[in-house]
């Protein structure tokens, strides 16, 4: 026991050797940086290039190399500029940034979340109010995507970053192999393809309804969007002139039903990554998901043919379909380096950010309508189902989240009382009224 | 010693132990095999032995991702928060032991009192705390919330053990001259060393384990500790099993090799606690 | 003997502090936010016991509540059956002085060194209605009616959980009880064995009497430690305790609340602080009225 506990001891300094040199080596380069502020004010004349260092955080751990190589495209415009990207994983992020931002200590650049998620951040006044003088570009973006990061009087407080699009991913090899020749248009077509796909011992559609926010943002809000035809519904319901028990709601809700007849049995233990899984190691045919999820798809799996249709309406194409303003950029109001962060706001906001942000977070689409060449041609596939179709948010986040239950838990509650517990849609409809009564109050 | 005679039911009795034993190692070796298997295989294969067996995922933690660091920042932060924390129980305890008046009776149900709440509770209050103690991103401030967090523990279990020891023992070393810290290192520590391994282990695989607080109070990457660096691989929607299963194989090895170091000192500690209750 | 109050000082004063500043204060001043309605960015806004009322009137909130609490309430009785009682019949079959003793009792400890992330992940691919080995097993060996959804079901779910919860800790309490039994005098067994009284009525008898001091202990521990749970659920079934609230604990909904969901409702740091001070009182109460039962059944003896 001694000699562990000696040991401890002799491991325990060691430790703490190599950890102290660390805060000194750090603190001696903030000494460099504060001599080079001195130089730069007496040589007014020559612009004194000083490094600076952006700090960057967000949520989307898995886009670091992306995130990475988007900002050395960045630094190679701005050299003195560069952008260390630290994100959170995505689960703890919100507490994360509480905390920094009542110490004082967030980064210089911040993500943050769409609606109601943001506008409680926005709160705390520790992100910078943007307007069109500091960022001239957010003049050229669309009111449906800077809706997202506004408050109710109009305030801006981030520069959209990413939409994703929410449809249907199929498996190229999968169909061919069972003769499926064209994609589906209508819900029967998509039902026979997945007839057929069942008899080739596939697993038709990968779904499972074990997480809350896949039923909610990737199944019944995109069939929701398919059904409605136009943004006009959401709006409607959203003022409180119709409300769940709406034909067009159970008419979603039938559809649910009809499509689990082909999800793999169990599915109410399956979740969100179960069913990735099963697409990705080509164990089923169909996933409804978003194109967010196009980077690591083809990174997992590069063998995987892929193949995106948008959700088919009830007797033909869709004429909308489901989106989500995912991701966006902020600047922290206490910022050291005020200036150079909002030089590279307006580089993310301009053209050519955007286009850098989609072609390395390969998925997310900019949102600025200059914005334009895609290299990944399935990212462009995905882009081209926009043709013809209006975009409509997915429910449920421009309200209807700031109490409990919040849309997102009550419908997928309602789902799994249609599915498991036996509920026809209409009565589930009335089921989801019931919960989300607060909103109509 | 009871007579020992082979007796048929000992059959059962060692099928089921083994059978148990089956049990408990199969979602380890399940593990360790994930970690060799490539990410399309962890679902197309799951259960069993790896067909292709990839080191990709321990290469890229050691080529990659600093790992040595990260093995160095746990190392240093588990080892000076159970030392220190080892430290000031024992001497808490000793003196809540060997003190029986009002004001020792209270302190230990007011330690005691810590044991009922998760301190994630207060973690805003906390982290006002360490800014204004300029913590925030040192690995200090997590050891020091480790050392309050487990005082309760330790102590109480320090405590149980220090009370058994006869005061007579004691009373003969003041006699000899020996002031308290001479009886606390040369009576006391020598007879419950079982209990301060109990403690050691018992202390060492929560905080070892831990990710919150240095996801919330740890901004550089250097910094990071190796749970926290393994929660890095999983992505908002996206995760890359390999990666996950070999970090975390990796992170298993030093609280394994803690335990079989400590498990003889181990079991004899909760032995003797549990006899005395 | 001499004891100075200044070395009594000495002693306390570093835990004591340590203990106060960076655990009690926190704590108290967290639980303080009852009464106050705060989304944890920007002002705090006093509403009195407006929380409090809101818990016990508001149904979305006293139905998770009271369903939280049952749930705890069977998370502890699985808890039980499954984490001590398996750990008391092992305990006892080791104890039968055969061989490899050491080995079981080592084996069965070193999941308890796990992290809860692998835990968690392990078992969720065990359960896995598609491809885990559970499912694969059960149909290998011809049982495809028994393969479910496990984590899916309602009836199953926090049965799954509280197994994988057991398979982690039960090294805890097979060293506990072997300890309990290792105390008891060989002569005791001896003298009933002339009795007559042999195996299992022997363990009834002799064995679970002397041992009851353990069971109380074990006991404890798992109550404490159970309605204090967060981490094994969050990460089996996520912090709605899905399926349909099946496996949501105290510990969930306070998460739930207190810090909000993604892109869900926002957080609620006030309520939060509600239910984290209705799990205090529970599992303050709830300790002291077994130390009671238990003091009073010893006095018996």
């Amino acid at each position: 026991m001694k000699r562990a506990l000696g040991l401890f001891l002799i491991l325990a300094l060691i430790f703490s050797f190599v950890s102290c040199s660390k805060p000194a080596e750090k603190s001696s380069t903030s000494d460099v940086t504060t001599e080079e502020t001195t130089k730069e004010t007496s040589k007014d004349t020559t612009i004194a290039e000083e490094q600076v260092t952006l700090t960057f955080t967000g949520w989307r751990v898995e886009d670091q190399n992306a995130m990475d190589k988007m900002n050395e495209l960045f630094t190679s415009k701005y050299p003195n500029i560069k952008i260390a990207y630290n994100p959170v994983k995505a689960t703890e992020y919100d507490s994360y940034l509480q905390t920094a931002f009542a110490s004082g200590t967030a980064e210089d650049i911040v993500m943050v979340r769409s609606f109601t998620g943001g506008k409680i951040a926005f709160s705390s006044g520790k992100i910078l109010p943007l307007t069109f003088d500091l960022v001239p570009e957010l003049e050229k973006y669309p009111e449906s995507a800077l809706n997202g990061w506004r408050t109710d009087d109009g305030q801006i407080f981030a520069v959209p970053g990413g939409m994703s699009l929410e449809g249907v991913y199929y498996n190229k090899r999968i169909f061919d192999e069972c003769g499926i020749t064209k994609v589906p248009e209508t819900m029967d077509e998509l039902y026979s393809v997945c007839e057929k796909i069942k008899e080739k011992g596939y697993f038709p559609i990968a779904a499972g309804i074990a997480d809350a926010w896949y039923v909610s943002e990737e199944i019944t809000s995109t069939i929701l969007m398919a059904l409605i035809e136009s943004g006009d519904w959401v709006k409607k319901l959203y003022n409180k002139e119709i409300d769940f028990n709406d034909p067009k709601y159970v008419e979603m809700l039938q559809g649910v039903k009809d499509l689990a007849r082909y999800y793999p049995e169990g599915y109410e233990g399956l979740t969100y990554e179960d069913c990735q899984q099963m697409f990705i190691s080509e164990q089923a045919a169909i996933y409804m998901s978003g194109s967010f999820e196009l980077a690591y798809f083809m990174e997992t799996n590069p063998d995987l043919k892929l193949g995106c249709f948008a959700y088919p309406g009830k007797n033909g194409p869709a004429k909308a379909m489901n989106f989500t303003l995912a991701t966006s950029f902020g600047i922290y109001s206490e910022t050291k380096h005020m200036d150079e962060a909002l030089t590279y706001i307006n580089w993310l906001a301009s053209k050519e950010g955007n286009e850098a942000y989609a072609n390395n977070v390969i998925g997310f689409f900019g949102m600025n309508p200059e914005a334009a060449t895609l290299e990944s041609e399935i990212a462009t596939d995905w882009l081209s189902l926009t043709k013809g179709r209006e975009c409509i948010h997915m429910l449920g986040y421009e309200c209807m989240a700031d109490q409990v239950p919040d849309y997102t838990t009550a419908v997928a509650d309602t789902v799994y009382q249609m599915l498991v517990n036996g509920k026809s849609p209409s009565e589930a409809a009335a089921f989801m009224q019931e919960q989300m009564s607060w909103y109509f109050k | 010693m009871r007579t020992k005679r082979f007796k048929p039911q000992y059959i059962i009795i060692y099928f089921v132990l083994i059978l148990y034993t089956f049990y408990t190692i199969y979602p380890i070796f399940l593990m360790v095999v994930t970690s060799l298997k490539s990410n399309k295989e962890i679902f197309s294969n799951p259960s069993g032995f790896p067909i292709d067996v990839t080191f990709s995922g321990f290469e890229t933690l050691f080529r990659k991702e600093n790992y040595t660091i990260y093995f160095a920042n746990s190392f240093y932060v588990t080892i000076m928060s159970s030392v220190i924390l080892l430290g000031v129980s024992l001497l808490l305890a000793y003196a809540l032991s060997r003190y029986t008046d009002k004001l020792s009776k209270f302190l230990y149900f007011y330690f005691l009192a810590g044991m009922m709440i998760p301190l994630r509770l207060g973690l805003l209050t906390l982290n006002d705390l360490l800014y204004n103690l300029k913590l925030i991103d040192r690995l200090w401030g997590i050891i020091i919330i480790y050392i309050a967090m487990n005082i309760p523990f330790t102590m109480f279990i320090l405590t149980g053990f220090i009370k058994m020891i006869p005061n007579t023992l004691e009373e003969s070393a003041f006699i000899d001259g020996a002031n308290t810290w001479k009886v606390l290192r040369k009576v006391i520590i020598p007879l419950i060393k079982p209990a301060i391994a109990t403690v050691i282990v018992y202390n060492f695989i929560p905080i070892w384990n831990d990710v919150y607080f240095p996801l919330i109070f740890i901004k550089t990457k250097e910094k990071r500790t190796l749970m926290l660096a393994v929660t890095m691989f999983f992505g908002q929607f996206s995760t890359n099993w390999n990666l996950v299963f070999s970090a975390l194989t990796l992170a298993c090895v030093p609280v394994l090799i803690i335990y079989l170091f400590g498990s003889k000192y181990l079991i004899k500690g909760l032995l003797a606690g549990a006899v005395k209750g | 003997m001499k004891r100075s109050k200044s070395i009594f000082a000495i002693f306390v004063l570093p835990a004591f502090i340590l203990y106060t500043l960076f655990m009690l204060y926190p704590l108290i001043s967290s639980l303080g936010l009852s009464f106050f309605s705060w989304t944890g960015y920007g002002a705090k806004t006093y509403v009195g016991l407006n929380n409090f009322i809101k818990l016990f009137t508001r149904p979305e909130h006293f139905v998770r509540f009271i369903g939280a609490i049952k749930n705890n309430v069977l998370f502890f009785i699985y808890t039980i059956l499954f984490q001590n009682i398996v750990g008391l019949i092992l305990a006892a079959f080791i104890n039968l002085n055969i061989k490899g003793a050491k080995f079981f009792r080592s084996v069965y400890f070193i999941p308890t060194t796990l992290s809860i992330v692998v835990v968690g992940f392990l078992w969720k691919l065990i359960y896995n209605p598609i491809w885990g080995p559970l499912n694969v097993g059960l149909r290998a060996i011809g049982l495809d009616s028994m393969a479910m959804a496990w984590l899916g079901n309602e009836s199953t779910a926090l049965i799954c959980i509280s197994i994988a919860n057991a398979w982690q800790y039960v090294g805890i309490p097979v060293i506990l009880f072997l300890a309990g039994m290792q105390g008891i005098p060989d002569e005791l067994y001896e003298s009933s064995e002339l009795d007559g009284a042999t195996g299992i009525k022997q363990f009834w008898k002799i064995t679970f009497p002397l041992i009851a001091p353990v069971i109380f202990i074990i006991t404890t521990i798992v109550f404490v430690s159970n309605f204090s749970a967060f981490e094994i659920i969050y990460a089996m079934t996520g912090t709605l305790g899905a399926p349909n609230y099946s496996t949501d604990i105290l510990g969930t909904l306070f998460y739930r609340i207190c810090f909000g969901q993604r892109l869900g409702t926002p957080p609620d740091m006030g309520m939060g602080a509600v239910i984290a001070s209705c799990m205090f009182i529970i599992i303050v109460v709830g300790v002291l009225i077994w130390f009671k039962i238990y003091g009073e059944r010893e006095t018996g003896y």
